[in-house]
């Protein structure tokens, strides 16, 4: 098991303003899975062609166990990445291509026609091992490129999207053979997505790269409670914002001043301690509804446009002065019409607050 | 169970295809057919359509060993397949390097590439043949091979660069991050993509190289006899017969190669397709 630690890496494409990477720092624990996230052309896929060793960094570091491996070649990293396209070779049938890194490193052809054949097992593709990669379908091609990786014993192993090129089922069932042999194997793991469930269900921790820079890394948790920003914050969907100015332990904003609690107050302390602009961010299931006319600390009064129930909750759409709000009460709660009016609280200790 | 009908494709084109069949026939057949005849005639005279007498002179001479058409054509051949090697060897790596650059670097270098093939030939043939004396190369079969990679070569790297701007280069940064060398991902993973590139580029080269007359004639000096210069010999002293039976033994390989690489270059043999098809 390896500790891959990226230390303040840039990169820029030649010819280009805009760094791809800008000064991006991660590391990922010995048999972590660390989910990258972020918009299309955020730097994620460049991230991993640099810790290949495929770019080398413009400024930066990379280590491996305490090890610098920024110059090495790509062929002695041992950081083994699995394209989104699969790239198997066309021209070698399927246990060749699974047993092309031992066969790079001179291993003898039963050794390494036998590793192909235990690692072709666990993916479930016993049997396949004189097919030609093109008689494959989407799914088996993708699982013999892990097993491909997998074989080559990698330090770090590397996936860009593993899932995207697959339909609904497989993606269920491609997901789990991942998980399954990321677990057994312990392989140090970075798996690019762009997909927040999937981050979730995969990842031990999701590191969101936004125009090159990091922007958040954490649980899946963090991310949802604890954003660090308003892009974080919206990548979950599910999610209500409210900008003002901060004054201590209350928020000034468009609805009325909004009171923060004050164990929470400290907690933005850490991030960001100076008042100013801020943006207050609450998620709909923490939402309370109350009878019209409620009157108190943080209830803004509204109206209901719109109210379905489904099944673990009933999802309202709420208008307040303008604004719309989406709000998940229980199931059993309470029930407000289409067109009621209603009064909307919000509890100090489920807002978060951001800068922006 | 009833035969499914509808699992032959479509014959919309094959009308088409008979077209292009009838193309090739009276463009490249047709032309043949009067060579062929002269090579056999003993007296043919204006306004017969088929000579009055028929003889087998001119194949005798042109089997007979003193003739010296034997030989012009080995001479032919070794000059013809070792261009091919030669520009093979240098285009192939030349295209890879010219595909891995940035779309500017590159158009500038192909354009260097091509700067012997915008130049007139015989221009720089003059010039080379002064450089050659020189250095040891004129009259001689290894100057005329050095001498015939200036019309091929850039053929070669411009199929090979497109070859390989075409190919996944991905494919070999797959190899190299499961350990495979520069090298050796290049020989094990992108070469064997190119092969078809390769063919259709040698198959230029050789062609190229095997119908070349002022280039053989200047820097062999007269001493490297090639078939096209025994051929223009032939046709300029006006004996028919003899410049007949050349044409075709020059026309052979050229027919030999085309029709075995031809479903390289199409896809599928279509140069066969008209006889098998129906």
């Amino acid at each position: 098991m390896t500790r891959l630690r990226i230390d303040r890496l840039s990169f820029s494409y030649p010819g280009t303003e805009r760094p791809a990477l800008a000064d991006v720092s991660l590391t990922v624990e010995p048999g972590e899975m660390v989910c990258l996230v972020g918009p299309s052309g955020c730097g994620k896929t460049t991230l991993l062609k640099t810790i290949s060793g495929l770019f080398l960094p413009d400024a930066g570091a990379l280590h491996f166990d305490g090890q610098e491996v920024t110059g090495v070649p790509p062929e002695q990293r041992r950081a083994v990445m699995v394209f989104q396209n699969h790239l198997l070779f066309p021209f070698m049938s399927v246990v060749e291509n699974v047993g092309f890194a031992p066969r790079m490193r001179g291993v003898r052809r039963e050794e390494w026609v036998e590793a192909a054949r235990a690692m072709l097992e666990r993916v479930h593709l016993a049997g396949y091992e004189e097919r030609r990669p093109s008689s494959l379908s989407g799914g088996q091609q993708q699982r013999v490129a892990l097993a491909r990786a997998l074989v080559a014993d990698p330090r770090v192993l590397l996936l860009d999207e593993p899932l995207s090129n697959l339909d609904r089922h497989l993606r269920e069932d491609m997901r789990q053979v991942i998980t399954e042999l990321q677990r057994s194997t312990r392989v140090t793991t970075l798996c690019v997505t762009h997909d927040q469930e999937e981050a979730v269900l995969l990842g031990d921790r999701i590191a969101m790269l936004s125009g090159g820079r990091l922007v958040q890394a954490g649980t899946a948790e963090e991310f949802y409670e604890r954003p660090a920003s308003v892009q974080v914050a919206r990548f979950f969907g599910n999610h209500n914002q409210l900008e003002g100015e901060r004054r201590g332990v209350t928020v000034r904003t468009s609805a009325g001043e909004m009171a923060l609690a004050p164990e929470r107050a400290r907690a933005y302390e850490s991030v960001w301690p100076c008042d100013g602009p801020a943006c207050l961010h609450i998620r709909p299931e923490a939402l309370e509804l109350a009878p019209p006319g409620s009157r108190g600390e943080n209830v803004l009064a509204g109206r209901v446009v719109h109210c379905v129930y489904v099944g673990t909750h009933v999802r309202y759409a709420i208008d307040v002065d303008g604004q719309p709000w989406q709000v998940f009460a229980g199931p059993h709660a309470r029930r407000f019409g289409e067109g009621e009016r209603v009064g909307l609280r919000l509890p100090p200790e489920r807002i978060w607050l951001t800068r922006e | 169970m009833a035969r499914v009908a509808a699992v032959r494709p479509a014959r919309d084109g094959a009308w088409f295809g008979r077209l292009v069949v009838a193309g090739v026939v009276i463009l490249v057949v047709l032309p043949i057919v009067p060579l062929a005849l002269y090579s056999v005639a003993g007296r043919w005279l204006y306004p017969d359509v088929l000579p009055s007498e028929w003889s087998t002179r001119a194949w005798e001479y042109v089997a007979r060993s003193r003739s010296g058409v034997m030989e012009a054509t080995l001479t032919s051949l070794a000059v013809a397949l070792l261009v091919t090697l030669l520009s093979t060897l240098l285009g192939v790596p030349a295209g890879r390097a010219l595909a891995g650059l940035g779309p500017g670097f590159r158009s500038a270098l192909e354009l260097l590439f091509f700067a012997p093939i915008i130049v007139p030939g015989l221009a720089v043939a003059l010039g080379l043949h002064v450089v050659f004396v020189r250095v040891g190369l004129a009259d001689s079969v290894a100057g005329v091979v050095v001498a015939h990679l200036l019309p091929t070569l850039p053929y070669m790297v411009l199929v090979m660069t497109s070859t390989f701007a075409h190919a996944n280069l991905e494919l070999e940064y797959q190899a190299r991050t499961l350990g495979a060398g520069a090298l050796r991902a290049f020989m094990l993973v992108g070469l064997p993509g190119a092969v078809p590139g390769m063919l259709t580029g040698a198959l230029f080269v050789f062609l190229i190289s095997w119908s070349q007359y002022a280039l053989t004639l200047l820097i062999g000096g007269g001493r490297v006899l090639t078939l096209p210069l025994l051929l223009f010999a032939f046709a300029s002293a006006g004996d028919l017969a003899v410049t007949g039976a050349l044409s075709l033994v020059f026309l052979a390989p050229a027919v030999v190669i085309l029709s075995l690489t031809a479903r390289f270059l199409t896809g599928r043999s279509f140069a066969l397709a008209g006889v098998a098809g129906r």
